[in-house]
């Protein structure tokens, strides 16, 4: 516990965010300002490629020795610096750089680190004294061995971030009101309430409660009658058996896969300038589904996503193994610009899919940024440049996998020979065709024959061999003309042959159309067991390749170059499946806390961690770290299992605290429940649900909504749709299109027009956390849109059914649908006032737009 | 007007919140908002995010009408004169100039073209007083080239549209960065606070859709209104017939029923910012109808910007370009614009006549007619105009007398908001092929851009996932164009 402060603490003084005016330290001076200036303006004509005027600027001897004009600094002195003169142009002969001077924060920048005496951090500019060697000494973490090269680069300081340091299951706090107390973390929360002179909130009454649950686990809204009946049975384990219900039910994946597709950049497009449909992509989302609903232990689920392919040899023989096959959509879920080849830019198209791999794995498993050590080392966190090419280089051989078959090797022997059987079946027709065109084509070309002179049909007659060299021209030409084309077929043939011929083609097309395919999905696996050596790249840029790193973890905690595993699949590199094991491992101290955090969030409304894809030191630092640790551990201990964590945290007193509307003291966040509006998807199955349009619907290729003419134009590609049907929209049938937003289409450049209102991420990246606005579309969207309009009539008929004519039952009858719940007097009374003014339909627009229904306590 | 509350009833909307609604704005603001952390980029009001900011320092320009034409129009055929490929139609390339463009970055703009050199199919004057060259395809632009600024030394960093489009956008090939428009408005806020800071018009949008316009990371707050030139301008603007009628009480009850919710959660200023959101919404619903309603404009306007034309896409363009001088005049921060009526654009990958002479007819008396008339209302000092696309085309044939796609150099225009007029600015080399003298980045554009508004861009960030996000990349990569203002 007090080493955990302590490095808290730490961090809490480290300078952080590039605002900060000078940075205290020489060396970050270095690191953050001068190191980027030099490699930006300067190396291209002073470095290792080019040495104009003799002088290179990439090393601190090679500045003081300088070019032919002299040295170029003189220690301490800039006014004096040959350097500093260059960068002013106050000499009009030596202007640096040549095409555009510098500015007089990059100026001040150089004549401060001169001033300091050119301090160079060893080894800071070299890429590849950052990774440790193939063959050298194996190196320690950087808080046990000087050599690591995170030490080196950043001077042996950020190694103080509370995220990198172990997991420890830190003891029960001491608490007072031990009464309070349900489970083990409630110890966490009270104690820091106590601790903060605070009392825990009332429990929430019977009616919140269960929204709540039905809300967290299922992303649903109770029924009036669940909410009637939790409320007559009072008793303490009725809230765990409730939850017990709720997790049991298919419901609870399809809602916290949301959470899961958010954190993975689920889409079923491509993005960019065709947006290409993904027509498998969905079987990922069911896999996430599934693999949520069966409580699949995280680990395994981690595993398969980024090495499923390599936990199987040859074709999947269960459906286990198809699961694992289908996880590997993970690493094929980021934007994907499929024109690129015909640009001539498909390396662009490779590095991006490189960079994405690598930032998702940082964002979504491991909470670091990694896209920020992408053109340079990190900025704030002890991440060098090297850092991200090292997880880079598990990638490396890594293909696309879009026919691979997901069917068993039984299955698809089957598929196989019943293909074989229908190409016996069709060989005859075919013969038959054939022959019957070939005879028509020799009649007509007869025909045309006979109109040539004698010599010319004498010509054109000749055996090819003995046609003279002087002929062969003539001849050629002749040929030409008596050709007889397909269309001239169609138009000389006889009726019968028409007949015949068209009867023969739709026997063909009837055999084709038996023809089974092998079922494939959005897959990745890998291309070759020797890829290329992964490069550093200059600046990030794929066309500045540099030194050549080896596959390898964060370097602050393991600098050495990893061992691949050995995989189950012979064609695959093991790789992936090796970092795939240290992210589940007990060496690496991110992965259970970040999703802990996310777990957290989802239930109790507010981040541990408020910047769940960051636990860097920009990121948010933990509102109870011990707790965060005490919850990360203890989901390790049960196995890895989300389901256990679930309860873990929604039987506990904390969790069953009413809400509170403004937390006035920051540090007891995490202790407190806050009011949060409905997701985008709660809310639009919510108002299904209630209106009672929702349709069942639990697996399967997606829906596609209907959605205005003028957002599918939105995307001119839409207005070209392709044969392959990729590039259209196509609404599905009317009694599909109101399923649970979960199955509906998530293109990337069309987007549903009340979800992306509504904060939908985009998925360009993994979501840290759903943004909440609030703005004016959203309100014209959820009084005017099309399933506004559809639910409040809807809700209306489904009130009018149940509560009959009588309009005070139906203002009953409308509020307990919506909020569960009775009207008090004041509301009855306004709720009455508009339905004799306007009608039912009206009044339940109204209810389906005010807040009670939009935010949950 | 049924759909205008009497004004009892609207004060009534708003005095339910009270005294407390401008100390709620306050507190909000002085606790650091939407998304950004204290101390960083400006601070947005969540009850009020478009409220007006002041900017960094005095700026040129108020308001931005960005005119994207789709595709990328070719340079040789508007406004980048090439005498000299004028003179060597149908010869190959000199292999001196391949070499050199393909020992740079922009090595593959050379695939997938002929070796063969293609003159302009259009015939080229001299206009104004500057004496511009200007291609007969666009006639009235060229009676404004003195009003213009040329920048013909643009490059980008992919040649393919969806990319392309996005660096121009959001300064970030990549999809998922927060755009121009988003930016603007984050940045400074918005004057009318009835209409939307943020408007984008197009009929069919720009290649690589809504990820061009949209926000990015940005708040919500800070994404793009589509408007319509016709019909209801915006999406879902008013309610169906049957509910018509009823909106002013349905909208009190939501009203009476929220602050019942609202008083036993005190505290909570999103319940708050969303009964103002429905108080807005409902403001927006008349303040929409007036700007779009083009017929009040007198027929010689209307007939100036080609809302007369017996082509129908010159009209269609004209509304648009008419729209946005209507919006930019209420106070509308950043109006962008599409000349995108198909799926194709510009895109001339072949026969360039067939697609380059009809776009120029449906877009450059518009075009024309709305710089000046902005300028004869006095709004062109205060308003920035941009004429751009993602990149240009080729110098060399493809297909049957087409163009391919050109990143290596092409050519923009600027004009208002303190550009300093007939000017050129950089060049590419004597057959318009790469960008030779003073090459200029997106980056730069888009300091320059923010520049005229008073913003600094590398003080204009936000952050997210653990960077500092901004439209021109990290500190220091981005820089005014010298010499551009006047």
């Amino acid at each position: 516990m007090k080493r955990f402060f302590h490095a808290l603490t730490a961090a809490l003084l480290m300078p952080i965010g590039a605002g900060a005016a000078e940075p205290p330290d020489p060396r970050r001076h270095f690191i953050d300002l001068v190191k980027p200036l030099l490699e930006g303006r300067c190396i291209s004509c002073h470095g290792p490629d080019k040495v104009k005027g003799g002088l290179r600027l990439d090393s601190r001897a090679a500045i003081i020795k300088g070019g032919d004009t002299g040295p170029s600094a003189v220690l301490g002195k800039p006014a004096e610096s040959l350097l500093v003169a260059a960068v002013m142009h106050s000499n009009k002969d030596l202007t640096m750089p040549p095409k555009e001077k510098l500015t007089p924060r990059d100026i001040a920048v150089l004549e401060r680190w001169i001033r300091d005496g050119l301090p160079w951090p060893d080894n800071s500019p070299a890429t590849t004294a950052v990774a440790a060697p193939a063959n050298g000494p194996r190196l320690g973490d950087a808080w046990t061995d000087a050599r690591n090269p995170i030490v080196k680069i950043f001077g042996g300081q950020r190694l103080d971030l509370w995220s990198f340091k172990p997991v420890t299951n830190p003891p029960l706090p001491k608490v007072k009101k031990t009464s309070w107390v349900r489970s083990d973390l409630d110890r966490f929360t009270l104690a820091r309430l106590e601790s903060a002179q605070a009392k825990p909130v009332p429990e929430a009454d019977r009616r919140t409660l269960m929204r709540r649950l039905s809300f967290d686990l299922t992303g649903l809204p109770p029924t009036p009658e669940q909410v009637a009946e939790f409320e007559r049975d009072r008793s303490g384990a009725s809230v765990d058996r409730l939850a017990e219900r709720l997790l049991a039910t298919p419901r609870f994946g399809e809602h916290w896969a949301r959470l899961w597709l958010d954190t993975v950049r689920y889409s079923d497009s491509n993005g960019f300038d065709w947006d290409e449909f993904r027509p498998q992509a969905w079987r990922y989302r069911d896999y996430v589904i599934r693999s949520l609903n069966a409580d699949k232990p995280f680990d395994e689920f981690i595993r398969e996503q980024l090495a499923g392919d390599e936990l199987l040899s040859g074709a999947p023989a269960t459906a286990a193994d198809r699961d694992r096959l289908i996880a590997t959509g993970f690493l094929r879920l980021g934007p994907h610009d499929n024109s690129a080849p015909t640009f001539n830019e498909q390396d662009r198209s490779r590095a991006e899919l490189m960079a994405d791999l690598v930032e998702t794995t940082g964002g979504a498993l491991l909470g670091l940024t990694l896209s920020c050590c992408r053109c340079h080392d990190h900025k704030y966190d002890p991440l060098s440049q090297a850092d991200h090419f090292r997880l880079r280089a598990f990638f490396e051989p890594v293909k696309f996998a879009d026919d691979l078959p997901l069917n068993s090797g039984p299955d698809q022997d089957s598929i196989r020979s019943f293909n074989t059987g229908l190409d016996g079946e069709l060989k005859p027709v075919r013969k038959g065709r054939d022959e019957l065109a070939a005879s028509i084509r020799k009649r007509l070309r007869d025909a045309k024959v006979s109109t040539l002179s004698s010599n010319e049909q004498r010509l054109v007659s000749l055996p090819k061999d003995r046609v003279t060299e002087a002929e062969k021209s003539n001849r050629a030409t002749l040929e030409k003309k008596v050709e007889v084309s397909d269309k001239e077929i169609d138009a000389g043939q006889t009726k019968d042959e028409k007949a015949r011929r068209e009867e023969l083609s739709k026997l063909i097309a009837a055999i084709d159309k038996r023809r089974r395919s092998f079922e494939t999905g959005l897959l990745m696996t890998d291309g070759t067991n020797s890829p290329p050596p992964t490069r550093i790249l200059f600046q990030g840029d794929h066309k500045s390749p540099r030194d050549p790193v080896l596959a390898g973890f964060p370097s602050i905690l393991d600098p050495n170059p990893a061992a691949f595993a050995k995989p189950a699949n012979p064609s695959t590199s093991g790789r992936r499946l090796a970092l795939a094991e240290w992210i589940v491992s007990g060496r690496n101290p991110l992965t259970a806390r970040v999703f802990v955090n996310r777990a957290w969030t989802a239930l109790m409304g507010r981040p541990l961690v408020d910047t769940p894809n960051d636990f860097g030191f920009a990121g948010a630092k933990p509102t109870d770290a011990a707790l965060l640790d005490h919850l990360a551990s203890e989901f390790v201990r049960d196995g890895w299992s989300v389901k256990r964590l679930v309860r873990r945290i929604v039987s506990s007193s904390t969790y069953r605290q009413a809400a509170t509307p403004h937390v006035e003291r920051e540090e007891l966040s995490s202790a407190l429940r806050q009011p949060r509006r409905l997701t985008a998807e709660q809310l639009r199955d919510s108002i299904l649900q209630v209106s009672g349009l929702l349709t069942a619907r639990s697996e399967g290729p997606p829906v596609w909504p209907d959605i205005p003419h003028e957002v599918l134009e939105a995307n001119p590609a839409i207005l070209d749709d392709n044969k392959e049907k990729t590039k259209g929209w196509y609404p599905s049938a009317k009694e599909e299109q109101f399923a649970r937003s979960i199955f509906l289409v998530q293109k990337r450049n069309t987007r549903v027009p009340l979800l992306e209102a509504f904060d939908q991420p985009d998925n360009a990246v993994p979501c840290a956390k759903r943004a909440v606005s609030t703005v004016a579309p959203q309100a014209l969207t959820l009084l005017n849109g099309p399933l506004a309009i559809a639910a409040a009539n809807a809700l209306a008929a489904r009130v009018e059914r149940e509560a009959g004519g009588d309009r005070k039952k139906q203002v009953q009858s409308a509020f307990a649908l919506a909020y569960q719940r009775k009207p008090d007097r004041a509301e009855a009374a306004a709720c009455l006032e508009l339905i004799n003014s306007r009608g039912l339909p009206d009044l339940c627009r109204a209810l389906l737009n005010a807040n009670e229904f939009v935010y949950l306590d | 007007m049924f759909l205008l509350p009497a004004n009892g009833s609207r004060r009534q909307f708003l005095g339910g919140l009270g005294a407390g609604f401008g100390a709620l704005a306050l507190q909000a603001l002085t606790t650091g908002a939407a998304g950004s952390p204290a101390g960083t980029g400006p601070k947005t009001d969540p009850l009020n995010p478009n409220a007006p900011r002041p900017p960094h320092f005095k700026p040129r320009a108020k308001s931005v009408i960005f005119l994207y034409m789709v595709g990328g129009p070719s340079q040789m055929d508007t406004f980048d004169y090439k005498p000299v490929l004028q003179k060597m139609h149908g010869k190959p390339l000199p292999e001196s100039l391949r070499k050199a463009v393909g020992a740079t970055r922009f090595a593959n703009v050379l695939h997938g073209s002929k070796d063969e050199l293609m003159a302009s199919p259009y015939k080229w004057t001299q206009h104004g007083a500057s004496g511009m060259w200007v291609s007969e395809l666009m006639p009235k632009t060229a009676e404004i080239v003195d009003e213009l600024c040329f920048i013909h030394s643009m490059q980008a960093d992919s040649n393919n549209h969806a990319p392309a489009s996005y660096q121009m956008h959001t300064g970030d090939i990549r999809v998922g960065k927060a755009s121009l428009g988003s930016w603007v408005t984050y940045g400074l806020g918005t004057v009318n606070q009835d209409l939307p800071g943020y408007v984008v018009l197009f009929d069919a949008g720009p290649l690589g859709g809504a990820g061009n316009y949209s926000n990015g990371f940005l708040p919500a707050a800070f994404q793009p209104t589509r408007l319509r030139d016709r019909g209801t301008p915006v999406l879902d603007l008013l309610p169906p017939e049957p509910f018509a009628a009823g909106q002013r009480d349905t909208l009190d009850l939501v009203h009476k029923l929220n602050l019942r919710h609202r008083a036993s959660r005190s505290g909570f200023t999103e319940l708050d910012a969303r009964i103002a959101s429905y108080e807005l919404a409902f403001r927006m619903q008349s303040s929409a109808l007036d700007v779009g309603d083009l017929e009040k404009e007198p027929v010689h306007i209307r007939e100036s910007y080609g809302l007369q034309h017996s082509d129908k896409r010159t009209q269609a363009f004209g509304r648009k370009c008419l729209l946005a001088r209507r919006l930019v005049e209420r106070g509308v921060r950043f109006v962008q614009l599409y000349d995108m009526p198909d799926k194709d654009g510009w895109d001339a990958h072949d026969k360039l006549t067939n697609n380059h002479t009809p776009r120029a007819r449906w877009t450059d008396q518009p075009v024309a007619s709305l710089v000046k008339d902005l300028k004869q209302r006095g709004l062109l000092d205060e308003t920035l105009v941009i004429w751009a696309s993602e990149f240009g085309r080729m110098p060399l044939m493809q297909g049957n007398e087409g163009r391919n796609h050109n990143a290596a150099g092409f050519t923009l225009w600027m004009t208002g908001g303190g550009i300093k007029t007939a000017q050129r600015i950089g060049s590419t080399d004597e057959f318009g092929l790469m960008a030779t003298e003073r090459p200029i980045h997106f980056r730069d554009l888009h300091a320059t851009i923010l520049s005229a508004l008073g913003l600094n861009n590398d003080d204009l960030f936000f952050e997210t996932n653990g960077r500092q996000e901004r439209l021109t990349g990290v500190a220091g990569s981005g820089k005014v164009i010298e010499g551009i203002f006047a």
